[in-house]
């Protein structure tokens, strides 16, 4: 995903993105962040135990934890309310 | 729920990107009245062989105004293109919730990026409009008269050429405030998101 995003949206979308096992590159390529921003938000995300690092068959990867859950249902839903307040715009 | 919001994110999909069809549209008009109003007033240059200062200035002006109209245009099929990555993924879409809450993160990204843009936008059609409108009304007078005489096929194409330049002018007219009810519904959202990030922050403040 390009364009301007907050940082919640950026945690939002690796911790989507790493459901199931991921590399450092496919990460910060899906979620188009440098190498050094991707390490600082990934770094606070291990800190907060929100993604996991193992490594499997010689290669580092990383999954997001059950402690994830909350932040990522409460963002879902504050989204998708968010989203449905309001008036429809249509032509 | 899910079923509704990914009712309301394709309606809002297509009317956005409709719009942006009819602005590119409208540029493209602007563009090619642009040329032929800058053609016919070279001509009478042209043909003296020495420079014509009214005719001079408007070719000068159609030239500013050509430059504008691409840099619309171009910025209309710039905008089209990017946005066609939020209809792509829409139509993909089942529903599900994360997917879903995907798009809106990324229709939000979209706006951020693009907010400027659609303003200038609306400006350049609200102008297009403006001139289409003006140009119908100058045809008023004229068609009033070719009403009068016998039916001829100059009367036909008057009435052709007045309805085609009242209808642009109607639509530049539409298009903006179509633009400024986009804006408006995500200017909210934005607006929200912002309060959403406290309610985010405090809670990964909270969590160890």
């Amino acid at each position: 995903m390009k364009g301007k995003r907050t940082l919640y949206e950026i945690y939002w979308e690796i911790l989507t993105f790493c459901r199931t096992p991921r590399t450092f590159t496919s990460i910060i390529h899906r979620c188009s962040l440098n190498s050094e921003i991707g390490q600082e938000h990934m770094g606070f995300l291990l800190r907060k135990g929100f993604l996991r690092r193992y490594e499997e068959d010689g290669g580092i990867l990383y999954r997001a934890t059950d402690e994830a859950r909350p932040f990522l249902d409460v963002f879902r839903e504050m989204y998708l309310e968010l989203y449905n307040r309001g008036p429809e715009f249509k032509l | 729920m899910i079923t509704e919001t990914l009712k309301r994110f394709s309606t809002e999909t297509r009317s956005f990107n409709a719009l942006i069809v009819m602005n590119i549209t409208g540029a493209g008009l602007a563009v090619s009245m642009g040329v032929a109003l800058g053609i016919k007033n070279i001509l009478p240059i042209v043909s003296a062989q020495r420079l014509l200062i009214p005719e001079a200035v408007t070719v000068g002006l159609v030239l500013a105004g050509c430059v504008l109209g691409l840099r619309w245009l171009v910025a209309g099929a710039e905008m089209l293109d990017e946005f066609q990555d939020i209809v792509d993924g829409q139509k993909e879409v089942e529903k599900e919730p994360e997917p879903l809450t995907g798009l809106i993160v990324q229709n939000m990204a979209f706006y951020r990026d693009n907010r400027s843009t659609i303003e200038r936008m609306s400006l350049g059609s609200r102008a297009t409009g403006a001139f289409f409108l003006l140009s119908a009304l100058m045809q008023v007078q004229r068609l009033v008269y070719l009403l009068g005489v016998p039916s001829t096929w100059e009367t036909l194409m008057s009435i052709v050429g007045f309805s085609l330049c009242l209808a642009l002018g109607l639509v530049g007219v539409y298009v903006p405030s179509a633009f400024s009810r986009y804006t408006a519904a995500w200017d909210r959202r934005l607006q929200e998101s912002s309060e959403a990030e406290k309610r985010l922050g405090e809670l990964l403040e909270g969590s160890s």
